[in-house]
């Protein structure tokens, strides 16, 4: 199946994909048409008989959803995960931000940093900036006490 | 700071906080305490935090009197020192301005594990009352939340081991809704025997596109007498969460379980990291390692040929896609390996960074680079910094001078090296030393800064403004 695993919005996006056989003769063949087309998960994309599927718009506070698009031709199954996130959430606005335990793409990695390069990670150009030591002052003395 | 800082701090841009915007990080301490301080600065206003909350008092669900455990009198434990209450990485959903975080506290002899819902604007509970994490069979003081939570289409998932290896204690995964903090759904790894646990060094759970979630357990009993098993010490799991129950999809076990928990060398020491996509016939992998530093390349679609989930009597793991011991092999893992750009890097115990090459889904037969720097116990969680493919930097803290009882005291230093050729070191903390060290601990690195937690402050790394000296006649 083509794409694999894509990434849409949920703003209606139309997303057409293409099944195509492998044969054990080399030969390839297009089974778009033919093949049957289902979404195991109809609240986030819905796909035709084409093979065309269609983003659905995702419930406020939901970030994204996920369904598995297969086309299934004389018993063999393809099948694609189709992400789709939540446009009114505005992604980009978080470019750059490295928040592990919510990588919902598992880069693990900030992958938009532009200032620090290995030219401008050296000693001299490159260190402590400031520390926040804030000392609690709850009514607990536990705290008061306690650093 | 109150208490030390065992989770990774938390970056969000551009919060409104008293009508400034503000770029924030948010920090939890282990006297279970939750800050938030503007990112760029520690001048004028910003010297004091945007606004910090205790989870110990009635606004946020506790008793009267509530403190957080107290790690020497409590559970008799040095593992955590010297008090329990936020151990793991929080987690934030930036499209609703929520945190989640996991608190234990001790309230009239009781103990209590809760999950908070914070406004990341004030620290208020979205849901209050917050929810207190039980069930049947689960011991509030032995258990301890280690790994990092998980936000995952709208489910919460915490994870628990023990402290020390304090008994009763098992595997547990909880799972909640994020909007309501009602319970959805308990699993026990180990709900026949003894022990398991979710560690990890405090590596959060991992989960895939398709919503499969995965985790390391630790020693403990492991069922050889049914397939699947029912008890899963030592094991990588795959789990789903169907909507109402964990559904445990899959599973692989070490051929040496059983010596691995004899020996006290847990596999579920280490995190479990999910490649991107990979060409050749496993696109979709995991890379794991744990004390014993065997690293395993799993298919997460089929994670063992065959379903052979254990190999009894074996000398290898023939059945998983790569498994690479002995002198290929890293220290053992406290800490969980990172990916950026066809490397996988690792610092292992007592060992020193290493960076493996992956091609079509197979690491290579041995490090493609090293570090000239060599950790002891408990080595590191390395992060990756980049632009795109290209200038990579790898991030480490060495934590080993996190002091009693066993380890000298001294501060978190930072590493950076290039993470093309890890042989490089382009920088290194030591000649100005931030707060003293706190095992485990991993830098998180947005918008030009790196944020380091330890044991009394927030250590906050950057480009340092170049002076430009000016010099004419008469102006020296």
């Amino acid at each position: 199946m083509s794409p694999q695993n894509p990434v849409i919005t949920d703003s209606a996006v139309i997303l057409a994909s293409t099944a195509t056989g492998h044969y054990s003769d080399g030969s390839t063949k297009d089974l778009t048409s033919s093949a049957t087309w289902t979404s195991t998960n109809s609240g986030v994309a819905t796909v035709n008989s084409s093979g065309s599927a269609t983003s659905v718009a995702l419930p406020a506070g939901q970030n994204a959803g996920f369904t598995s698009i297969k086309a299934v031709s004389a018993g063999v199954t393809g099948v694609s995960i189709v992400s789709v996130t939540n446009h009114t959430s505005n992604p980009s606005e978080f470019a750059g931000v490295f928040i592990q335990h919510n990588d919902i793409g598992r880069t693990g990695q900030n992958l938009n940093e532009t200032a620090l390069t290995a030219a401008a990670v050296q000693g001299v150009s490159f260190g402590k900036k400031f520390s926040q030591r804030w000392t609690a002052s709850f009514t607990d003395s536990r705290f008061t006490c306690r650093r | 700071m109150d208490g030390f800082i065992y989770g990774q701090p938390l970056y969000v841009p551009q919060v409104t906080i008293a009508g400034v915007k503000h770029n924030v990080v948010y920090v939890a301490t282990e006297n279970d305490s939750v800050y938030a301080f503007d990112a760029d600065s520690n001048g004028g206003a910003n010297a004091n935090p945007l606004w910090q909350v205790t989870l110990l008092d009635a606004a946020h669900g506790a008793g009267t009197g509530a403190t957080p455990t107290d790690s020497g009198t409590d559970n008799t434990c040095t593992d955590l020192i010297p008090t329990i209450g936020v151990t793991s990485t929080p987690v934030i959903d930036p499209s609703t301005g929520t945190m989640y975080v996991e608190s234990k506290t001790k309230e009239s002899g009781n103990f209590f594990h809760r999950l908070h819902a914070l406004d990341i604007t004030n620290g208020a509970e979205k849901v209050s009352p917050p929810t207190t994490i039980t069930t049947s069979g689960f011991n509030s003081l032995m258990h301890t939340n280690r790994p990092g939570l998980l936000l995952l289409n709208g489910i919460v998932y915490v994870a628990y081991a023990s402290d020390c290896d304090n008994q009763p204690y098992h595997g547990w995964i909880f799972a909640y809704d994020a909007a309501t903090l009602s319970q959805k759904a308990v699993f026990n790894e180990s709900p026949n025997g003894r022990e398991g646990g979710f560690w990890m060094a405090g590596s959060g759970i991992a989960a895939d596109l398709a919503a499969n979630i995965y985790i390391a357990s630790g020693n403990g009993d492991f069922d050889t007498g049914h397939v699947p098993a029912v008890d899963l010490g030592d094991s990588n799991l795959k789990l789903f969460y169907t909507g109402s129950a964990f559904s445990l999809e899959d599973y692989f076990t070490p051929f040496d379980q059983s010596t691995l928990d004899q020996n006290d060398t847990d596999l579920g020491s280490g995190g479990v990291l999910l490649l991107p996509d990979q060409a050749g016939a496993h696109p979709q992998e995991l890379v794991q390692a744990g004390k014993e530093g065997t690293i395993y390349v799993i298919d997460r679609n089929q994670m063992t040929t065959g379903n052979k989930h254990y190999c009894s009597g074996c000398a290898s793991d023939t059945q998983i896609v790569q498994e690479l011991q002995g002198a290929v092999a890293v220290g053992g893992m406290w800490s969980m390996p990172a990916y950026w750009n066809s490397n996988v890097y690792f610092w292992g115990s007592s060992d020193n960074l290493k960076a493996y090459s992956v091609t079509s889904g197979t690491l290579s037969l041995g490090p493609t680079s090293a570090s000239g720097t060599f950790l002891g116990f408990p080595g590191a969680t390395p992060s990756v910094s980049a632009h795109g493919n290209s200038g990579g930097i790898v991030w480490a803290i060495d934590s080993t001078s996190y002091g009693s009882p066993n380890a000298s005291l001294g501060p978190a230093v930072l590493h950076a090296y290039d993470a093309t050729n890890v042989v490089t070191q382009l920088y290194n903390s030591s000649a100005t030393p931030g707060g003293n060290a706190v095992k485990f601990t991993v830098p998180t690195i947005a918008n030009g800064k790196v944020y380091i937690g330890t044991q009394t402050e927030l250590d906050v790394y950057g480009p340092q403004p170049q002076i430009t000296r000016l010099l004419g006649v008469g102006a020296r």
